[in-house]
C-alpha cells in the first residue's frame, strides 16, 4: 500500500465520509423501491453494482412501477445518463495512459462525486482521488441496495405506508440539487415538467417521461449564448445524484 | 423482457455512455463546443419524472393522494430538508390522506 495513494484518500476524508453515509441510505431507498417494483434482492443488488448509477436506476425502476413498457424504462434511464458524456470529458485527460483493466475500472467509477471530489482547486483530475471516490460510492451503493432489498419483504403493503409517493418526492429533490443556482437548468427542467404534464394527457408515462427530455431544447437552441456550465467538473461535491 | 435483460441492457448503455465522455472526449470537444448542454438533459427529464411518478397511471393522467405527498415534499424542500426527511414526510402525508379517505 503506497503512501501517496493514502494520502489522496486522506486528504479528501471528510467528504468521501458524507458521500459514503449518504449514499448508503440512498442505495437503501433503492433498494426497498426496486423491490417495489418486483425486483428480487439479488436483481436489486446486482442492478447497483453492474450499472451504477442511481438516478439512471431510479429512472427506469420508476417507469417500471408506474406501468412503462421496459423499452420505456431503458429510454429513461439512458436520458439521465447523457450527463456521463460531458462528465467524462472533464476527466478524459486524467484517465489516459493507464492499462486496459484500469481504463474499465476508471469508466465505471465515472459519477458526479468521483469527478466532484476528483478535482483539485485548479481544475485539473487527480486519479487517485477520482478512484477513491469510485471505490467508495460503489461499496456503500451495492450495500445499501442490498441490505434495504433483503429487509423490505418484512414491510407493509407498499401504498398503505406512501411509498409510491417516495419516488416524486425523491426525484423533485434530485431535481432541486440539480437546478440549484444554476437558471439554465431550471428553464430546462420547466420545460420537461410541463411536457410530461401535457403528454400525460395523451400518452402513458413512460413515453410523457421520454418526451419531457425535449425540454433540453429550451436552453440548447438559444442562440448566441456562451457554452453551458451545468456539465464537466462544476458539479456539487456531495450531491444526491449517482 | 425480463429483469435481468433489463438489467443487463441499462447497465451496458451507462457503461457505452460513460466511455463516450472519456475516450472520444477530446474528438467531440473539438466538434463542438455545445457538448457539455447534454448535462442540461438531467434536470429535463427529472422534472418529467415527478410530473410522471406524482400524476400519472397505468391509463395517463390520474390524481390520488399522492398529490398531497409531493406538496409535502415541495414544502420540506422550501424548508431546507435534507433529501430522506423529504421522502419520509411525503410517504407520512400520502399515508395520512389515505387513512383518513
Amino acid at each position: 500500500v503506497s503512501g501517496p495513494r493514502w494520502a489522496a484518500a486522506r486528504a479528501i476524508r471528510g467528504p468521501l465520509l458524507a458521500v459514503g453515509s449518504t449514499i448508503l441510505l440512498f442505495g437503501a431507498s433503492f433498494g426497498v423501491l426496486a423491490t417495489d417494483a418486483g425486483f428480487t434482492p439479488l436483481q436489486a443488488t446486482a442492478m447497483s453494482a453492474l450499472v451504477m448509477a442511481g438516478a439512471s436506476q431510479f429512472a427506469a425502476v420508476g417507469a417500471l412501477v408506474a406501468g412503462s413498457t421496459s423499452a420505456a424504462a431503458w429510454v429513461a434511464a439512458c436520458a439521465v445518463a447523457v450527463r456521463y458524456i460531458p462528465l467524462g470529458i472533464a476527466v478524459s485527460e486524467a484517465v489516459r495512459g493507464h492499462g486496459l483493466p484500469a481504463r474499465l475500472a476508471d469508466t465505471h467509477l465515472l459519477t458526479d462525486q468521483s469527478v466532484a471530489l476528483g478535482s483539485r482547486a485548479s481544475g485539473d483530475v487527480d486519479i487517485s482521488r477520482y478512484r477513491w471516490t469510485g471505490l467508495v460510492l460503489l461499496v456503500t451503493w451495492v450495500l445499501g441496495t442490498g441490505g434495504a432489498a433483503v429487509a423490505a419483504s418484512a414491510l407493509p403493503e407498499p401504498d398503505s405506508i406512501g411509498l409510491d409517493a417516495a419516488y416524486p418526492a425523491l426525484f423533485l429533490a434530485l431535481l432541486i440539487e440539480q437546478t440549484r443556482s444554476d437558471r439554465r437548468a431550471v428553464a430546462s427542467g420547466l420545460a420537461g415538467g410541463a411536457i410530461a404534464l401535457l403528454a400525460l394527457a395523451f400518452v402513458p408515462p413512460g413515453i410523457a417521461v421520454a418526451l419531457a427530455a425535449l425540454g433540453v431544447l429550451a436552453v440548447v437552441v438559444r442562440p448566441g449564448r456562451t457554452p453551458g456550465v451545468c456539465g464537466g467538473r462544476r458539479r456539487r461535491g456531495t450531491g444526491e445524484l449517482t | 423482457v425480463t429483469t435481468w435483460q433489463l438489467i443487463a441492457t441499462v447497465a451496458l448503455s451507462v457503461f457505452a455512455l460513460r466511455s463516450l465522455g472519456l475516450t472520444a472526449g477530446d474528438a467531440l470537444h473539438r466538434l463542438t463546443s455545445r457538448v457539455e448542454d447534454l448535462a442540461y438533459l438531467t434536470p429535463a427529464v427529472l422534472a418529467g419524472l415527478v410530473v410522471t411518478a406524482s400524476l400519472g397511471g397505468p391509463g395517463g393522467l390520474s390524481l390520488d393522494a399522492r398529490v398531497a405527498g409531493i406538496a409535502a415534499a415541495a414544502c420540506a424542500l422550501m424548508l431546507r430538508a435534507p433529501v430522506l426527511v423529504t421522502v419520509g414526510v411525503a410517504m407520512l402525508a400520502t399515508a395520512a390522506v389515505r387513512v383518513m379517505s
